[in-house]
């Protein structure tokens, strides 16, 4: 497979932006990253966008928006939608721009404004009979953090977990968020201050779970041919992996009304799969890993997801956790960024976000959040019905 | 799904006669306006203590799907017709929670908002079923509690009618 090399990254301030358009975001992470690359804009040969689904038209069109904002220069672009996942979607469509030789300069690109409050049900303008995604809130009531919280309890049932391991998942994330300054919640909390929050959905409490925000990030791609001439980042994007969730997978998956327990099947299945491809194309395994951007949606994330990515031994999150191992400094820092709890979810810019922390750290030019002597990062992002992207960059 | 969902009607319909639009007489608890969620869920009319869902079942696999799926979700059984079957009775709760910020949808809409019990119930078949908990005393719904499958008014809908849905009776703590 072909060598892909990051050339540069952009991110905006993560936040609440009311008077800025998704367009304004992502022009701004757009031109940060062709910067960051010593590019023009005219160079660039394709752009691949995540579909902003709260926007209507135009925003599931985002590429085809931002194209003409930036100069609309004939490029071919593509939209993806794969909920949570579509930003990694987006980077595959460019990373495959790269691998196959039909570009020699891709970008791609996530600019999303979210509601407020609990992600809804995305508007649909056809009815369509027994859609388990409206049925979770008539039949239900089930917004996300009742899906996490259910699958939660299961995990303190079976391992002993306990509601100050959750609690110290955020005390421990949100020292990193502290010192991200394009984060939305720039402090630490203490694990007294998260128990009490309120709680959410039992025994998530309102700080062990990710807002929703307005952001943006965008990431340029170069062929070996190019890197031979050009500055890169140093960072290669080795491995881009999608997966989606098994049929006797034993976790309850958003949005479906029920799930097989007791199979022989594997939890988290989507992540598995997508974790596993990702491994194999960058030819690393999981113990190379130095630190890793987690799906970290809420604080039982952190703690099942690192099992799903084979990064611990099963039952041993807790363990590394309450050793101050998943810290900065610690074996395997999580998050570095401060991750989705700190950021906010942006569904459709969030695994760029996590792309554009992997490379900024791979450089060395972390700051204060730095991880020391990382050479090889890891992002996911997990989403609705089942879908998961991973990515794996190198220095 | 929509073939299958009728497919599941016509079984539902030979053996519970002719089909109702609403509540039987004498069907305690629901208000005779009384209307289902949507169509195909469950057997409606149908006395609200014995709520029986209409799932599906793979005749070779016997990986039941809920609601209804025209094909068995197993790769071995790629496009395996599936046959009706329906849950009910009582199972037991693997997992519960209790959403306590006013949600998205008719249950948000409800005056005052109340927390919302929801549990994960495994029935027999091998199949959890996620579901809201009727009548909570508020105390917490360990697992391994027994919650039987009842129909229940979960709001009124907007044209003022009850909206009923399935639900889970807590029959006991372990």
């Amino acid at each position: 497979v072909s060598v892909v090399h990051v050339m540069g990254v952009g991110m905006t301030p993560w936040g609440k932006f009311p008077d800025r358009t998704f367009v304004e975001l992502g022009v701004e992470a757009l031109r940060q990253a062709i910067g960051d690359a010593g590019i023009e804009w005219r160079e660039v040969e394709s752009l691949s966008a995540a579909s902003h689904v709260w926007g209507g038209l135009p925003g599931i069109l985002a590429a085809n928006q931002l194209v003409n904002a930036m100069g609309a220069s004939g490029i071919p672009v593509s939209n993806s939608y794969n909920a949570c996942a579509s930003t990694g979607t987006a980077l595959y469509q460019a990373y495959l721009e790269i691998a196959s030789g039909m570009s020699d300069i891709a970008v791609a690109v996530g600019a999303d404004k979210s509601p407020e409050g609990f992600l809804p049900q995305v508007p649909k303008v056809i009815a369509q009979p027994v859609d388990v995604d409206e049925l979770r809130w008539t039949a239900v009531a089930a917004s996300n953090p009742v899906y996490w919280a259910l699958e939660c309890r299961r995990r303190m049932d079976r391992l002993g977990t306990t509601e100050e391991d959750l609690a110290l998942v955020k005390a421990t994330i949100s020292r990193h968020g502290a010192q991200n300054p394009s984060a939305r919640y720039r402090r630490s909390y203490s694990m007294e201050e998260v128990l009490a929050s309120p709680m959410v959905a039992d025994p998530l409490h309102l700080l062990e779970l990710c807002a929703t925000s307005d952001g943006a990030a965008a990431v340029v791609l170069c062929s070996d041919r190019v890197a031979r001439r050009r500055r890169t980042t140093g960072v290669r994007l080795a491995g881009v992996g999608i997966g989606t969730g098994e049929a006797d997978d034993p976790a309850l998956r958003m949005p479906y009304l029920a799930s097989t327990p007791h199979a022989s099947g594997r939890a988290l299945s989507e992540s598995v799969n997508s974790a596993a491809r990702a491994y194999k194309q960058a030819g690393v395994s999981p113990q190379d890993v130095d630190f890793a951007e987690m799906p970290d949606n809420s604080a039982w994330h952190v703690l099942a997801y690192l099992e799903a990515l084979e990064l611990c031994a099963p039952g041993e999150p807790e363990k590394l956790l309450r050793e101050g191992a998943l810290g900065l400094g610690g074996r395997l820092p999580l998050c570095p960024s401060g991750g989705l709890s700190s950021l906010g979810e942006a569904v459709s810019a969030q695994g760029l976000a996590q792309v554009y922390e992997l490379t900024r750290q791979l450089q060395g030019r972390s700051g204060s959040r730095q991880v020391e002597n990382a050479r090889v990062g890891l992002g996911q992002v997990y989403g609705l019905f089942g879908v998961s992207s991973t990515v794996v960059a190198v220095s | 799904v929509r073939s299958q969902v009728a497919k599941g009607d016509v079984v539902q319909n030979e053996r519970e006669g002719p089909k109702l639009t609403a509540a039987p007489d004498g069907a305690e608890g629901l208000p005779s306006s009384a209307r289902p969620i949507a169509a195909g869920l469950f057997v409606w009319p149908s006395p609200p203590e014995a709520a029986r869902l209409l799932a599906s079942r793979c005749p070779e696999c016997g990986d039941v799907s809920f609601p209804a799926v025209p094909h068995c979700r197993m790769p071995a059984c790629a496009l395996i017709e599936t046959e009706p079957f329906q849950i009910s009775g009582t199972g037991r709760v693997i997992s519960a929670t209790v959403q306590r910020y006013q949600p998205p949808g008719p249950f948000g809409q409800r005056q005052p908002f109340q927390p919302i019990p929801i549990a994960l119930v495994e029935f027999e078949a091998g199949i959890a079923v996620l579901g809201v908990v009727k009548d909570w005393d508020g105390e917490p719904i360990p697992s391994g509690s027994q919650a039987r499958l009842v129909l229940t008014t979960l709001y009124p809908g907007e044209d003022g009618a009850a909206v009923v849905g399935w639900a889970y009776q807590l029959e006991g703590r372990p």
